[in-house]
């Protein structure tokens, strides 16, 4: 499994990296830590990123305390990414795109950091294209536009275009539920791998959420529930199904979202996709009060 | 067994679409693949023939992943077992290590991502007997 992990000097960055520890620390996972410095050019990005020069507001060096909170979630002897050691070497990749190298470390699995110059929400989903990531997570504040430095609606952008599932964490909560919305028959066995991840880390139970549209719910969807539903039964998983209508879904989530995680498999086939038509789903997923996790 | 001799591979996992996936690619490459979704029937089948690699999953009906690497580490030290899981945990993580295994892959994985792991597995496996 793949992790990029997009981080900006926001306080809810603190919590996604608690986070994706906790995850890591189940799946020993490959994970990218990225940063983007949107106000460089890419041919400056080395050059800015100097601690002589900008100090420890340059987004390598956020990166570099980001990287320690990760790693203190670990032991010096169980860690899947070697041992906890400190001081980087700025290496240029290409022009726009830098590594912060540590001293060998002797790890099982990779953690990279690294930072990008140009637009965020281009440059996290390049990233995310390099590393073939299997999940991106990002932080953004509740209920309020992304804050991420320099552009409005990061979040929205990234989940509208990206090719695999993301995260949009809010709040640093252990939900007992994962409410999962589905109106198309087309689930990725990605995703489903991905629920059982969040599941087991969670300890929480499934509901999956049929979606119907004017017309009921489709019979294809319906087949399509009932053998994800015996899948997770079969592997001691409490799951449930329900249907909803797709015009009262907003509200559902709301409410579902105060103490549960909400997923949406949204693929290319999707109702979702059109309730939600792209410009109003970025907007959901910035404007929720609790995160939500995108499932592709 | 020589370096031009062909790397066998196991594959065992209880979802079929895994097998389904993983044995053209690796077939592909080379490799001799045998595919099972039953883990009785693949340690059946590897006490008659001992493979080179082994690739399981550790959540099954019957005898269970680490059950089973156990078997096959005891049975062949040498086989290098990888596994996959789609309920990984820091607890099995660190007791598939403390077994022996080559690789530790939590689900969902690129056909990328597991094909480096095997390569890898297979310059060690090469190593040993050259």
């Amino acid at each position: 499994m793949r992790i990029l992990v997009a981080l900006d000097k926001n306080p809810y960055s603190d919590y996604v990296v608690r986070l994706v520890a906790e995850l890591a620390g189940n799946t020993w996972a490959h994970v990218t830590l990225l940063g983007v410095e949107t106000h460089v050019s890419p041919g400056e990005l080395l050059d800015s990123q100097s601690a002589k020069t900008a100090g420890e507001n340059a987004v390598a060096a956020v990166l570099d305390t980001y990287r320690e909170a990760f790693l203190g979630f670990f032991g010096e002897t169980d860690s899947p990414y070697g041992r906890h050691t400190s001081g980087y070497k700025l290496i240029q990749e290409k022009k726009g795109v830098v590594n912060l190298v540590y001293p060998e470390q002797h790890e099982r699995k990779n953690l990279t950091v690294k930072c990008r110059a140009g637009n965020a929400s281009r440059e996290i989903l390049a990233e995310a294209e390099q590393i073939e990531a299997d999940l991106i997570v990002i932080g953004c504040d509740p209920g309020t536009d992304c804050k991420w430095e320099g552009h409005a609606d990061i979040c929205g952008k990234i989940v509208k275009n990206a090719n695999c599932s993301v995260f949009v964490v809010k709040e640093e909560k252990k939900p007992r539920m994962i409410d999962c919305c589905l109106d198309h028959d087309t689930v990725s066995q990605a995703s489903i791998e991905l629920i059982n991840q969040l599941v087991t880390l969670y300890h929480a139970d499934l509901e999956i959420i049929g979606v119907a549209d004017a017309k009921g719910l489709k019979s294809e969807v319906d087949r399509r529930m009932a053998s994800i539903l015996d899948y997770y039964v079969s592997r001691n998983i409490k799951a449930w199904v329900k249907v909803v209508d797709g015009l009262s879904l907003n509200s559902i989530i709301a409410q579902a979202a105060e103490k549960n995680l909400v997923a949406m498999w949204m693929g290319k086939e999707s109702f979702l996709d059109k309730i939600f038509s792209k410009q109003r789903l970025g907007k959901l997923v910035t404007s929720a009060e609790s995160s939500v996790l995108i499932l592709r | 067994m020589n370096n031009e001799q062909q790397i066998s591979i196991l594959v065992l996992d209880d979802e079929p679409v895994v097998c389904k996936r993983l044995r053209p690619i690796l077939e592909k490459k080379g490799y001799a693949v045998e595919t099972f979704f039953e883990s009785e029937e693949a340690l059946k089948r590897f006490k008659e023939k001992p493979f080179h690699i082994v690739i399981t999953d550790l959540k099954m009906k019957g005898l269970d992943g680490m059950q089973f690497l156990t078997a096959v580490k005891e049975l062949s030290p040498d086989t290098e077992v990888i596994v996959i899981t789609g309920f990984a945990t820091m607890e099995t993580a660190k007791e598939s290590f403390r077994k022996g295994v080559f690789d530790f892959l939590a689900k969902p994985f690129k056909l990328g991502e597991i094909s480096d792991i095997i390569q890898k597995a297979e310059v060690k496996v090469r190593g040993r007997i050259s």
